[in-house]
């Protein structure tokens, strides 16, 4: 299927490779001459602040996680509701979400509703919001899951008598979840990103702690590396295992 | 077993795939439904085994009405055992989980027992080896007896095959066929759709023709193909028989 890779396009990739290290050598070295001196040793002082806001980060991160797959359950399975009207709320709950930046809903939902409805803990606003806003991506791939467990399958399952709960539990589930589970991970790598944006509501997490380090020190780079490098470590394991997920679960089908 | 059909009819999309049947149907063990493609044989089995519901009409199982809502559906279907053309079983499951699960989770039977009942059932199909492969590391011929272990296995009143084997190559039907032909004479009921001619010769007591919709003759399988009535089974008998 794929071409043959001929020695001219090894010559090609050797060009091109040469082309991009030079360029990454030329501009790391324009970028340290402009920083002529490190301050690591004033950042340094500050690694407990760092510390604490990749760990809250990761919490968050994570209970946004499991509760925007709760939201995404419930989601999916009311679009899939006998009732059009409640087809209809969770359609407008998903073309609404995904229809609006994550940062226009964290000012509406916290600075209106959330002052409306007496919400004022930002870290409980916080994980709130992010989960609405995963959930409505989360209730797509769920659906997509769902919709992929074939007609067949179903009338196989009605054939033995299973009830419709049944039907979800036994059939309908399982199956849903290995189509659901690789885009999941890529979702969780999301919400670890998606959540450094929290810090414009005050909230502790990495993002902000580095923006504090930052006015303290006037140390920019040594201050937005480790921001960088401390995302990375986060999103990378959760890349390979989705990509791993994904190849497993192809070849069982 | 007597199946009764009272003008029996049901619609897809405006296409009369049932038209208004009405027939009684007496057979000791085997009813093999025969005739040409989307004559309406596989729908007529979906409105038999309470798949599908019918536009109109009623029927009748040694004398019980089948039921049409759906609860009731649900446990009549409970006591019908079903055998589809491309076997439908559960890819997430092994070989014995997908006999076991109507068992436990329809039949409310313990786990020890169904595992011992279904482990015994596959073993005698020759499934020893294949216990916990799942669907996809089957042949097709083992998926459908793994199949009709799980359609077995609820001890039915009723089993029901549609087209059982036209998914499968001459040998693996053969291995597939030798398992239906046991059943009968195990004394097992069971209503067959099949392409395979020469099998519904050999195993049916009655046949069915079915074509257009309706339910042009019925008689007993000697009857049938040594002398069949209408002009429409003989030919199609003469095209699939010629060969």
């Amino acid at each position: 299927m794929e071409n043959p890779f001929t020695p001219q396009h090894q010559r090609i990739n050797q060009a091109i490779s040469l082309l991009l290290g030079g360029l990454l050598l030329a501009g790391a070295s324009y970028a340290l001459l402009q920083v002529v001196t490190w301050n690591w040793s004033g950042v340094w002082t500050y690694r407990e602040v760092f510390w604490k806001g990749w760990f809250n980060t990761v919490w968050i991160s994570l209970a946004s996680l499991i509760l925007s797959v709760l939201i995404g359950s419930g989601a999916a399975l009311l679009r899939r509701s006998r009732y059009p009207a409640l087809r209809f709320v969770a359609s407008a709950y998903i073309e609404l979400i995904r229809g609006t930046p994550l940062l226009v809903q964290l000012l509406i939902l916290f600075y209106v509703v959330g002052s409306a409805i007496g919400l004022h803990n930002r870290y409980v606003a916080g994980i709130i919001i992010l989960s609405i806003f995963s959930g409505a991506y989360i209730a797509e791939m769920i659906r997509a899951g769902i919709e992929s467990v074939g007609q067949s399958q179903l009338e196989s399952a009605r054939a033995i008598g299973l009830s419709r709960l049944q039907v979800y539990r036994y059939v309908i589930f399982p199956q849903a979840l290995r189509h659901v589970l690789p885009p999941l991970a890529g979702q969780a790598s999301s919400i670890i990103k998606d959540s450094s944006l929290l810090s414009i509501l005050g909230i502790a997490e990495f993002t902000l702690a580095a923006q504090q380090v930052n006015s303290a020190t006037y140390s920019t780079l040594e201050s937005y590396l480790p921001l960088a490098v401390g995302y990375l470590a986060l999103t990378l394991p959760v890349s390979l295992l989705s990509r791993n997920l994904e190849k497993r679960f192809r070849y069982e089908t | 077993m007597k199946l009764e059909l009272d003008h029996l009819s049901k619609a897809y999309g405006g296409q009369k795939v049932i038209d208004d049947i009405s027939a009684t149907l007496e057979f000791p063990h085997v009813l093999a439904l025969l005739g040409p493609s989307g004559g309406g044989k596989s729908t007529l089995l979906r409105l038999i085994g309470g798949l599908v519901n019918p536009d109109a009409g009623r029927m009748t199982l040694d004398d019980q009405p089948v039921p049409v809502d759906e609860a009731n559906l649900r446990a009549y279907r409970t006591h019908i055992g079903t055998v589809f053309q491309s076997w439908n079983l559960f890819p997430h499951l092994d070989a014995l989980a997908n006999v076991m699960l109507p068992l436990t989770a329809v039949h409310g039977i313990p786990t020890d027992e169904a595992n011992q009942r279904s482990v015994e059932l596959l073993e005698r199909l020759q499934l020893a080896p294949h216990l916990h492969k799942r669907p996809a590391e089957l042949s097709g011929g083992q998926r459908q007896r793994v199949a009709i272990a799980r359609a077995v296995a609820i001890r039915p009143r009723l089993l029901l095959f549609d087209e059982p084997t036209s998914a499968l190559d001459p040998e693996m039907t053969a291995e597939v066929l030798e398992v239906i032909a046991d059943l009968k004479s195990e004394g097992r009921t069971f209503i067959l759709v099949t392409h395979a001619m020469n099998f519904a010769r050999k195993v049916a007591d009655q046949v069915a023709f079915v074509a257009e919709g309706k339910i042009t003759e019925h008689s007993s399988a000697e009857t049938f193909f040594a002398a069949p009535q209408t002009a429409q089974a003989r030919q199609f008998l003469d095209r699939v028989l010629q060969f």
